[in-house]
């Protein structure tokens, strides 16, 4: 037989033989890979569990519009799924009231009949790209806020991440364009922006009490102290003269106003009491942003 | 011959043998399928975003038809009975049967309008789901989203599901974790402290018939 190979007996039991080891090397590592798997059984009450201070689950820019995508997780256990059985705690004192009510309105009638209006008028006769970029350069201006708020939150990760956006913005986009927002990040955080009333929460304060501010909307004692805290890192504080500041601040907060109309007319069109139902969100959001 | 063969084709086998382990390891070690609970969730979803997606939607002839077709999507993933129940808080017990009934559908009304008012807005928003958290007894479970809306902002969105007759629905959806339920108690509460339960029912009815009118 013209065979290149010699045929030796026991051949095949050979080549057994030798894959052998392998199998049961490969059956080991299954089965240790297999068990190794963290099984997630926790029965126990709920934990301290803090939200994650970043997004990065979800991240998913490539997908088409529309698009439902899974990220397969494993269940949790908590027995924190009420029924709501017991009697609503109240998440704010509202001691204020009568007068909180009046500024409520008084900002309802202000913001759908004058802002709204007035709006428009400057959607009408402004490209969106220009208004994208002075929302953009606003953001980019209140960096120190959210700077100096992360430092003093002990959040140093999420300062280095808002630190390097900045120089990025500055280099690159020349501070209208926000070029960094979709790049990956060095360390996994997402920073949510931070301000002083978000701080002084961080440290243990508690809002006090409700409290509506004239055109700003809803607020707390905590948080009108932090918006007075704030002050001091705004750039704007520093610039000279006062007129200029004042008016470019008050400018490029109007010029953010497509989000919040939005949102307010939203919570008003679907609420029974606007006015309670603005205070309690405002409370649920607030505590949100102070713990993630 | 005859037993090289062998040898190569048992080697052979042992090798695909491995492979398919392998692949079995792979597939083992992902994690299992997706609760029943999320599967439901999962499939309300898409088919409402197809509804919205749907050419028909677009068209103002057949948009009717189609918000029809949406509503009963909504309705078959929220429980409203469970929505008004909640809301209405240890009151929902001094209701009268008739009581619960015209706050349930006018409840239900004002939820469906406002829904359906935001899902006309839509504008390429995706889901991502990102985990769930069940009780003990695992008869409740809230299913976490986060939606990536047009502008790229995300917003998380979680949904509270409960078994009832054999069907996972929704009694409460939590958005920047702003639960619905409770802030619709807390509103609804201090109107029954200061009024009847058929003064709320009327107030509700108006809103509702208010969301409506603004919705055309």
């Amino acid at each position: 037989m013209p065979s290149k190979r010699k045929v030796v007996p026991g051949a095949a039991s050979a080549a057994l033989r030798r894959m052998l080891p392998c199998a049961v090397l490969l059956l080991l590592i299954v089965a240790t890979g297999v068990q190794a798997k963290p099984t997630y059984t926790r029965l126990s009450p709920e934990p301290a569990r803090q939200q994650p201070s970043s997004l990065y689950d979800a991240e998913s820019p490539a997908l088409p519009a529309g698009a439902v995508s899974v990220t397969p997780s494993d269940t949790e256990f908590s027995d924190s799924l009420d029924d709501y059985d017991e009697a609503p705690t109240v998440t704010i004192a509202d001691p204020l009231e009568p007068w909180n009510r009046f500024w409520f309105a008084f900002n309802d009638v202000f913001y759908l009949y004058v802002a709204d209006p007035v709006y428009s008028f400057y959607e009408t006769i402004t490209p969106h790209q220009f208004r994208r970029g002075m929302s953009n350069l606003y953001k980019h201006a209140m960096f120190p806020t959210r700077f100096v708020n992360n430092i003093l939150q002990f959040r140093f990760k999420e300062a280095g991440v808002e630190f390097g956006r900045f120089i990025i913005n500055t280099f690159v986009g020349f501070g209208v364009v926000d070029v960094a927002k979709h790049k990956k990040t060095l360390v996994p955080v997402d920073p949510s922006g931070e301000d002083f009333g978000q701080t002084l929460g961080r440290w243990g304060l508690g809002h006090g009490c409700y409290l509506v501010l004239p055109f700003l909307g809803p607020s707390s004692i905590r948080d009108g102290v932090g918006r007075i805290g704030d002050c001091f890192t705004d750039p704007m504080f520093y610039v000279y003269p006062w007129e200029l500041a004042t008016a470019s601040e008050l400018w490029l907060r109007f010029n953010t106003l497509d989000t919040l109309l939005p949102t307010y007319k939203s919570l008003k069109d679907a609420a029974v009491d606007p006015y309670i139902a603005t205070r309690e969100a405002y409370a649920a959001y607030r505590k949100q942003q102070v713990i993630r | 011959m005859l037993s090289t063969c062998t040898g190569r084709r048992a080697s052979s086998l042992l090798l695909s043998l491995a492979a398919l382990l392998c692949c079995l390891t792979v597939l083992s070690v992902r994690p299992a399928a997706a609760s029943p609970a999320r599967d439901t969730l999962e499939r309300s979803v898409t088919a409402i975003l197809d509804c919205i997606k749907d050419p028909a939607y677009a068209d103002t002839a057949t948009r009717p038809a189609q918000r029809e077709k949406i509503a009963g999507l909504v309705r078959q993933i929220f429980d409203f009975q469970e929505f008004a129940i909640r809301t209405a808080g240890p009151r929902w017990k001094t209701f009268t049967p008739d009581q619960q009934k015209r706050f349930t559908d006018a409840f239900a009304d004002l939820l469906l309008t406002t829904y359906i008012s935001k899902v006309d807005g839509y504008n390429g928003e995706q889901v991502a789901y990102t985990g769930e958290v069940a009780n003990k007894e695992q008869t409740r479970v809230e299913e976490r989203t986060i939606v990536t809306l047009g502008d790229g902002k995300k917003v998380p969105v979680a949904y509270r599901m409960m078994l009832k007759n054999g069907a996972w629905r929704c009694y409460d959806v939590l958005i920047e974790n702003v639960s619905l339920v409770k802030n619709y108690r807390t509103q609804f509460q201090d109107i029954l402290s200061n009024g009847a339960p058929d003064e709320l029912i009327a107030r509700v009815q108006a809103k509702a018939k208010e969301a409506a009118a603004n919705a055309k």
